[in-house]
């Protein structure tokens, strides 16, 4: 399988190329822990909501973002394209880079992202130069439209948002992996390193946490956690690991028996 | 022969790259993805452990595809039967699809060295009048068949878009599925010919190696390489739900030529996902008695390795074969991997019918003469189930 | 005169750029973007926009977040 075993092992997002695998998410914890968390995480990207900003100088997350980390500022609270389009351009207003990570969500209760308007929020946004990563329902027909769209990465989830509930989608992820010719990001869902490590093994370009660390004991150390299982997983992948065909035995009667030169 | 045809001299030929005036010119990465990766691919580079591993993963990478291939796969043969055999049963269940070829003429304008049909060839043309196609098609039908495929020889002239069309429109009154195997044509042609009724298109690319096509293909449209291979996507482009793919099997470099195949609907499939894939899986015999042993002969194995590899690589794909192999094979064949066998065959123009004094002489010999009676018969005899169609007009 | 910014009535004085609007407010310029009725401001022209009475600004910033 020599097109799983590439010497310059890179995930390469809209042209930028990263070491790490590991994508954090900074919500739902301390600022003061984000430093140790992004470096025992080995994270190159970490993602940021946007929100009003507070008067008179309060702390801000940027101050405790370790330099050289690329800001992945997500669309969370939009609820529809538009909205999405908005803050996506506001937060490459603030100045840090053009990435943005599509977060569109019409349902309250399960934070299910909308794949439909997704795909119109792709457009615009790809159209106007931004480096689109949309997180989605894993869904292969609405992969191809965010491929189509332009987007520079597909985010599937794994299982319902904050859920910790691990590959709930597997199958439906595999099959991403196998069609799309994009990095497939496991997102949303994964609450253990185990799981980050079986979806690194399917061939996942990288996987995406921040509930399963912010709720651990000790959030530096499952940061850490993380990291180590995001590379054995890879490299495990790399190696070769495959999954088991369904029936390997061989039937008694042979199948060529009838060939004659 | 004292006739000379200008065009077995090389300087008398024309460029067989450029597009002649008319043909559409799609703009599309498919062709050179294709060329490239059939030219950088050394098959004496694959092991056992390639191919070990190719057969242990259940999806199949172009990369394994490249080593079931190769000849380091050959002692894996059975192993290779094996996982073809339970691809295709996942995907098809016990079904083989019947369905028989009609060709309605044989005027040909392309100067090709191996054909039967080609022009420089003294045959006898003819080409079905209406009536005529329509008397074919009810003999057919009567046959129990439901699915047809209409064939031409390759001439705008003799057989314009229109003559096709009204074939199509005929078919469909006696036949629920409808393929053409006719000459390449704009999207606005196949569009047409959609409406008119047609649902698969399948064009023979022979070669991917263009050096040798244009040793081959002396004069006619034919000759160019790059229309002809595009020939699936406008195809796709123009409304119709499947294309067909196939090389002709040692004409050049067999293992070449099937990678490219596999590769190009691989492509295809995958910008098009919507598309039906299939393959047609023809040879040129090896000449027997011949005692040096040519490597990139197709015998029996190599046909059935390339056909297991084909099912490994794309296991949704319909492949037929072809009446040119003999009973044992064909019958052999479809316990394995191939999903479409043709029966009750003829492939001069207008031996279906018996009064029928416009007839055509034959493309080339079958070697499975079988009525479609006998056919079904024989499949079923393997545990298989003939289906004659299963598709719904929408 | 009256303006609204982040959704609160707040007084300025007449002629105020947004640039100074900003600063007397205590923003940091480098982590912030703006809105003004709705359009964004750049960066570089906070010193050319003169506040009206009434416009809606709106300023945000990033916050921890990630999937949710």
């Amino acid at each position: 399988m020599s097109e799983r075993n590439k010497q310059e092992d890179k995930l390469v997002i809209g042209g930028h190329s990263f070491d790490s695998r590991f994508i954090l998410g900074s919500g739902k914890y301390s600022l003061d822990l984000i430093q140790a968390a992004v470096e025992h995480a080995g994270a190159q990207i970490i993602t940021l909501a946007l929100r009003r900003a507070n008067q008179g100088g309060m702390a801000n997350i940027m101050d405790y973002i370790p330099e050289g980390v690329t800001l992945l500022p997500n669309t969370s609270g939009a609820r529809n394209a538009e909205e999405a389009v908005r803050i996506a351009k506001l937060s490459r207003e603030v100045g840090c880079g053009n990435f943005v990570k599509i977060e569109i969500m019409r349902d309250s209760k399960y934070l299910l992202p909308d794949n439909s308007e997704t795909v119109k929020a792709t457009e615009i946004l790809a159209k106007e130069g931004f480096v689109v990563m949309p997180y989605m329902y894993p869904d292969l027909n609405t992969a191809r439209d965010l491929q189509n769209a332009g987007a520079a990465a597909v985010m599937p989830l794994a299982a319902p948002i904050g859920s910790n509930k691990g590959l709930c989608t597997k199958e439906f992820i595999q099959i991403l992996i196998d069609e799309i010719d994009l990095p497939i990001i496991v997102d949303a869902g994964i609450g253990a390193p185990s799981q980050a490590c079986e979806a690194m093994e399917m061939g996942a370009a990288a996987i995406m946490a921040n509930t399963a660390i912010a709720t651990a004991g000790d959030i530096v150390q499952m940061a850490e956690a993380f990291k180590l299982a995001v590379k054995a997983g890879r490299q495990a992948y790399l190696s070769g690991l495959g999954r088991v065909m369904e029936k390997g035995a061989s039937a008694s009667s042979p199948l060529t028996g009838f060939i004659s030169q | 022969m004292d006739n000379v045809i200008k065009e077995d001299f090389p300087e008398n030929r024309i460029d067989h790259m450029q597009y002649l005036p008319g043909m559409e010119v799609l703009e599309s990465e498919i062709q050179q993805k294709v060329i490239e990766r059939m030219e950088a691919y050394d098959y004496n580079k694959y092991t056992e452990k390639e191919v070990r591993e190719a057969l242990r993963y259940e999806v199949c990478t172009p990369e394994d595809f490249e080593a079931l291939l190769s000849p380091a796969a050959l002692p894996f043969l059975e192993e290779m039967a094996q996982k073809a055999q339970i691809e295709t049963r996942k995907h098809f269940g016990n079904s083989i699809y019947m369905f028989t070829p009609l060709y309605i003429a044989n005027y040909c304008e392309n100067y090709c060295i191996y054909c039967g049909f080609n022009c420089h060839n003294k045959i006898r043309r003819a080409k079905l009048e209406e009536e005529q196609i329509e008397k074919e098609m009810q003999a057919i039908a009567k046959t129990g068949l439901q699915e047809i495929l209409i064939l031409t020889g390759e001439s705008r002239k003799m057989s314009d878009v229109k003559y096709i069309g009204r074939a199509c429109e005929i078919a469909r009154k006696y036949f629920k599925v409808i393929g053409l195997e006719v000459y390449p044509m704009n999207t606005e042609e196949y569009a047409y010919l959609h409406e008119c009724g047609a649902d698969y298109v399948t064009v023979f690319q022979e070669t991917y190696n263009s050096e040798k096509y244009e040793t081959l293909h002396r004069a006619g449209h034919k000759r160019i390489f790059p229309y002809r291979i595009n020939s699936q996507e406008r195809a796709i482009k123009g409304g119709m739900r499947g294309v067909g793919f196939a090389a002709l099997l040692g004409l050049d470099d067999f293992r070449k030529d099937a990678l490219a195949t596999g590769y190009h609907a691989y492509l295809l499939q995958r910008k098009y996902p919507h598309a039906e894939i299939a393959f047609s899986c023809p040879r040129l015999r090896p000449i027997i008695n011949n005692d040096k042993i040519n490597p990139k002969d197709v015998h029996e194995a190599q046909l059935v390795q390339v056909i297991s590899a084909y099912r490994i690589f794309m296991p949704f794909a319909s492949i037929t074969i072809s009446t040119r192999e003999c009973e044992r094979v064909r019958d052999n064949v479809i316990k394995i991997a191939a999903t479409k066998i043709s029966a009750g065959v003829s492939v001069g123009i207008g031996e279906h019918i018996e009064e029928n004094d416009n007839v055509g002489d034959a493309q080339f010999e079958i070697s499975d003469g079988r009525d479609v009676k006998e056919v079904y018969q024989a499949i079923q005899k393997e545990g298989l189930q003939p289906v004659m169609s299963d598709y719904i007009y929408v | 005169m009256e303006i609204m910014l982040n959704g609160e009535k707040v007084t300025c004085e007449e002629g105020v750029s947004l640039e100074n609007l900003l600063l007397q407010m205590q923003y940091d310029k480098r982590q912030i973007a703006a809105e003004v009725n709705g359009i964004i401001i750049p960066k570089e022209e906070y010193g050319e926009y003169i506040m009206k009475p009434g416009d809606e600004i709106e300023v945000v910033t990033f916050m921890g977040g990630g999937c949710c």
